[in-house]
């Protein structure tokens, strides 16, 4: 078990988090936000929040601001060949941000989607992709956090 | 006090409030879910529709082009 866990949170976990800090993917962001995880984001997940944000879910942008002065680890952009690899690995849309989680040397991926889940399970990745709610279940499991 | 010892306050109150939401989260019940200010199938929806659209944009033609 790493010392401090560095998890890439995907969009919709974020999103998910903004919306909600009493639920699996808000206490992720919360336990970042109190130091016991390093939350990692690419620029992709940026991009990708704030072109939802200001047009379909604009009661999150208060919360959005507070959560980028946390402030969260944000990677370089993947290159193209780290694309290309995630892509033979995760043959979807999903690609780079898979690559910027790996290059990132992230910990654990996060996500809501469960056909990413699926499709990272089915390519056996060295990188686990799960959904919050069974990462803080493990969490709790595992880890003595105070 | 100083603003340090603020600081190291708050930390303090804010890895308590973590822990302390760690343990809630296993008793969360339903109605708090009702009452987020969007569904949550909503965000997964726009989030998984603009990652399609991005793909499109930027990476699809050279991804294929570099294979």
């Amino acid at each position: 078990m790493p010392k401090m866990w560095r998890v890439f949170v995907d969009t919709s976990a974020l999103l998910a988090g903004l919306n909600s800090t009493h639920g699996a993917s808000g206490t992720v962001l919360t336990l970042g936000r109190a130091g016991k995880l390093t939350i990692v984001i690419s620029p992709d997940v940026v991009a990708e929040a704030e072109r939802n944000l200001p047009t379909k879910f604009p009661l999150l942008g208060q919360a959005w601001t507070t959560f980028l002065l946390m402030p969260p680890v944000i990677t370089k952009s993947p290159t193209l060949a780290a694309v290309r690899r995630a892509h033979q690995l995760v043959p979807t849309s999903d690609a780079p941000i898979l690559a910027a989680a790996l290059t990132a040397k992230s910990h654990i991926l996060v996500t809501l989607d469960r056909e990413f889940i699926e499709l990272a399970h089915r390519a056996e990745l060295s990188l686990p992709v799960m959904l919050p709610s069974v990462f803080i279940d493990h969490l709790r499991r595992t880890t003595v956090m105070l | 006090m100083s603003g340090n010892q603020l600081l190291t306050k708050i930390t303090r109150l804010e890895q308590a409030i973590a822990l302390l939401k760690l343990e809630a989260y296993a008793s969360l019940k339903k109605s708090v879910r009702r009452s987020l200010p969007y569904p949550e199938t909503a965000i997964t929806r726009a989030a998984k529709q603009t990652r399609q659209d991005r793909w499109r944009e930027l990476y699809a033609k050279n991804v294929a082009r570099i294979r």
